[in-house]
């Protein structure tokens, strides 16, 4: 989402980095900034994860997207699939975009191993802060660090994960081709990639711009650029030329009536209108030598 | 505080029963780290010491029949069993059960084939001694003022029974053996009285619910249940409103000793025009008694002498109204019978027979009441105006409160306490804090209408029978009639009845 265009927002452009970081721990957030931002922060955060704020429809989308990664990390047999309770035990994930954290402290909870990535150092703040108020993501089997950074440093680092999860970011960012290659350099071979997003087409203009954002006010107006929206046959090219291999596509729609999100089997008309998400397995390296020309026709079935 | 020694702290806390985190409010600043979740070693509920803070995922406040359902249900799905729960109860959860052949308790439920099914899925079922949940396979009910009628037959639907009497302190002790059987993962606070709920706050805190008891122990959740009855603490402090009304009537029940040789098998229930009677089977021989009746008269009843009590339960379920309103006319405030109360009844009875024997159901016949089972308590009708807030949940009483008309209150509870754990479990699936507002929510969409929908139905019944007005009299005999000589209809209702109802 628009993480980025909020904190613009509440805080203007005041804000710049200090110093770097001390990653991984809620220390930094003391020792980095003063008491006066951290207040602010604290109130971001408190807008950021109110259920009943701007963000509401992704908190309500979340246990959707959580669910779907994990019945897909089930499926090709990676984690823990002995713990009901802790499945994610053993998996590093990446968070690319965390926002205020959404994503990251369920994939805790479930006992994944979390780098939450953000570009903004506000986010990563906000993500904190939060995280402090929840003994469970201190002291529980998974772990995680809020790291103010991108999917390139990370790249150039040489850091590798069993998953990397870019969830509602892709239309937020400027060269989504360039982005989705890097984030596949971030995945170990055999490991998923998790891209969710909204498709470009009328639909999705009607109901996420006119309709969510200007007219029911849903989500803020300006979250979204239509022309930025990339469409399930884009995904899968981007995907394949980042050396994945496309296991899944579904689609999520939002029931007003119920408040609950839900997801499309992705095979039904208009199931890949708007919103969806998809799943890809990151190829060793013999498989990628050969250079697989994706045919957009085959398109919205995903390629099993 | 650095997270090396809140670390360090909880290690050293894990193997403790009762702690589950130690306070932590952290953000901006540098909080120290409350000594008094370092210091104390004990192992025992008891002897902690005044001030003792603990931390848990679900705090149940009431150990009674819905919150003690609660509590085993989560400690028995596996996908909850990571989860810290602490159950409350201000009296004595262990308290022995005395239970002896031929005393039962007058407080009883029927529990339709929906609620068994939850409980044999908690396990708790079996742990009932057989004799003690009884089955009915009829029932029947009637009008005492025209000539309707209704009666139901579970083997018409091909069931073996319509619903189970079962005495609640049996219910609750096999709660209790279960719970005790399902180990470390709930921590029990017995008899242990709630002093003041309050909200963890400012600006680095967590915002959790923080139970405080009155002997200085302090118990923080990220979920507080309210299982505390009529009277919740849990929703004062969530400041919701509870809604509706109190009858101007009391449920009197009675332990009931039957003419033997009858076999047991058939709930009764009677309309009176001052409420309704009931006979729920509870063995052969005996039944249990739920009479609704003003309070004044109710009062009276409960000390009229046993030999008159029984003539007057037997005149009101099968003399004629005027009978019944005449007998009770005369009883004097402090319960002494003011009429020979055998020659009245039996002379009404002959008179019924004599006018139309076949008009009216004959139950069976009492003949005596178990010492000291009389009891009266005041009917209301209550619904909360939301069964959740954020961090909060509403459950049984503490949520809706009905009329016991139709033995309904405990099939609510238990039915809430099956979808508030199915929502945690389903939230737990995906990694969300189960105090989200978003994840209580589904269990108050699921609950909040069929509860509605159920405490409507019974009191509309209580108020069409509550009348001996001619004309809502003469339609709702047609009505009970025409009911009762339609198979599909009455087919229809048992199997309503076999899932939620009756």
């Amino acid at each position: 989402m628009h993480h980025q265009r909020t904190l613009t927002r509440l805080f203007g452009r005041r804000l710049t980095h200090r110093k770097p970081p001390q990653y991984g721990s809620i220390r930094s957030v003391t020792s980095t900034v003063d008491q006066a931002e951290i207040a602010k922060f604290a109130r971001a955060a408190d807008d950021w994860w109110n259920p009943g704020g701007e963000f509401a429809m992704l908190h309500r989308m979340n246990p959707v997207r959580v669910g779907y990664v994990r019945d897909m990390l089930e499926h090709v047999g990676k984690g823990d699939g002995t713990s009901a309770a802790k499945p994610f035990t053993g998996l590093r994930f990446l968070d690319i975009g965390c926002g205020g954290g959404l994503l990251s402290e369920a994939l805790v909870r479930l006992g994944a191993t979390v780098v939450g990535a953000d570009a903004a150092e506000e986010n990563i703040h906000m993500a904190r802060i939060h995280a402090a108020q929840d003994p469970t993501l201190q002291f529980g089997r998974g772990s995680f660090e809020y790291r103010h950074t991108t999917a390139e440093q990370l790249a150039e680092d040489g850091e590798k994960f069993d998953a990397v999860c870019a969830l509602e970011i892709i239309e937020h960012v400027v060269d989504p081709q360039e982005f989705i290659r890097v984030c596949g350099q971030l995945v170990k071979p055999n490991g998923l990639i998790f891209c969710s997003t909204i498709n470009r087409t009328p639909t999705s203009y009607l109901f996420t711009i006119l309709l969510a954002e200007h007219l029911l006010r849903w989500v803020p107006p300006g979250t979204h650029e239509h022309a930025k929206y990339v469409t399930p046959e884009e995904m899968q090219r981007f995907l394949t030329g980042a050396g994945c291999e496309v296991l899944d596509i579904k689609g999520m729609s939002f029931n007003p009536a119920s408040n609950q999100w839900s997801l499309l089997s992705g095979r039904g008309l208009g199931d890949l209108q708007m919103n969806y998400i998809v799943s890809a397995r990151k190829m060793v390296a013999e498989e990628q030598v050969r250079p697989e020309p994706v045919d957009s026709s085959e398109g919205q079935e995903g390629s099993r | 505080m650095t997270p090396i020694a809140l670390a360090r702290g909880v290690r050293s806390l894990r193997g403790r029963r009762l702690v589950g985190w130690p306070f932590l409010s952290i953000a901006a600043g540098n909080r120290p780290f409350p000594p008094t979740s370092c210091s104390s070693l004990s192992t025992s509920t008891h002897a902690l010491p005044a001030g003792e803070s603990h931390s848990c995922d679900v705090c149940i406040v009431g150990g009674g029949t819905v919150g003690t359902a609660l509590a085993c249900a989560l400690a028995s799905s596996p996908a909850a069993s990571s989860l810290n729960v602490a159950l409350v109860e201000a009296g004595d959860l262990y308290r022995p059960l005395n239970a002896q052949e031929g005393i039962y308790s007058n407080r009883v439920s029927s529990l339709t084939q929906g609620t068994v099914g939850l409980l044999q899925d908690l396990q708790v079922w079996e742990r009932i001694e057989a004799s003690r949940r009884w089955p009915y396979k009829k029932m029947q009910v009637w009008d005492a003022i025209g000539k309707g009628k209704i009666a139901f037959d579970a083997a018409t639907i091909g069931a073996n029974s319509i619903a189970y009497i079962v005495e609640n302190n049996h219910l609750q002790a096999a709660l209790v053996e279960r719970l005790q059987e399902a180990g470390n993962s709930v921590s029990v606070f017995n008899r242990a009285k709630v002093q003041s709920i309050v909200t963890d706050e400012g600006k680095s805190a967590t915002g959790w619910p923080i139970v405080q008891l009155e002997d200085g122990r302090t118990i923080q959740s990220r979920l507080l249940v309210g299982a505390d009855g009529a009277n919740s603490k849990v929703r004062t402090f969530a400041g919701i409103d509870s809604i509706g009304w109190d009858y101007s009537q009391m449920g009197v029940v009675a332990t009931l000793k039957l003419a033997p040789g009858v076999e047991n098998d058939t709930a009764w229930q009677r309309f009176l025009p001052t409420g309704p009677i009931a006979l729920l089977p509870l063995n052969n021989g005996y039944s249990s008694l739920v009479w609704s009746i003003t309070p004044t008269l109710a009062s009276r009843v409960c000390s009229l002498p046993e030999a008159e009590f029984v003539e007057l339960l037997n005149a009101a379920c099968t003399s004629p109204s005027a009978d019944i309103q005449y007998l009770c006319a005369h009883i004097s405030p402090d319960g002494k019978p003011l009429v020979d109360f055998k020659e009245e009844s039996t002379w009404g009875r002959q008179r019924e027979a004599a006018y139309d024997p076949s008009s009216q159901p004959i139950p069976p016949q009492v003949v005596g009441v178990q010492a000291g089972s009389r009891a009266a308590f005041p009917l209301r009708l209550r619904n909360s105006e939301f069964y959740v807030k954020s961090r909060v949940a509403l459950i049984g009483d503490a949520a809706h409160t009905v009329h016991p008309l139709a033995g309904q209150g405990l099939n609510l509870g238990l039915a809430d306490v099956e979808s508030l754990a199915q929502a945690i479990t389903d939230g737990l699936q995906v990694g969300q804090d189960i105090g989200h507002i978003h994840l209580l929510e589904k269990y108050a969409q699921s609950r909040y209408v069929p509860n509605l929908a159920m405490m409507k139905a019974i009191d509309s019944i209580g108020r069409l029978f509550g009348t001996d007005l001619g004309p809502v009299a003469a339609l709702r005999s047609f009505g009970l009639n025409l009911t009762n000589s339609l198979s599909p209809v009455k087919a229809q209702i048992m199997r309503y009845a076999g899932r939620s109802l009756i």
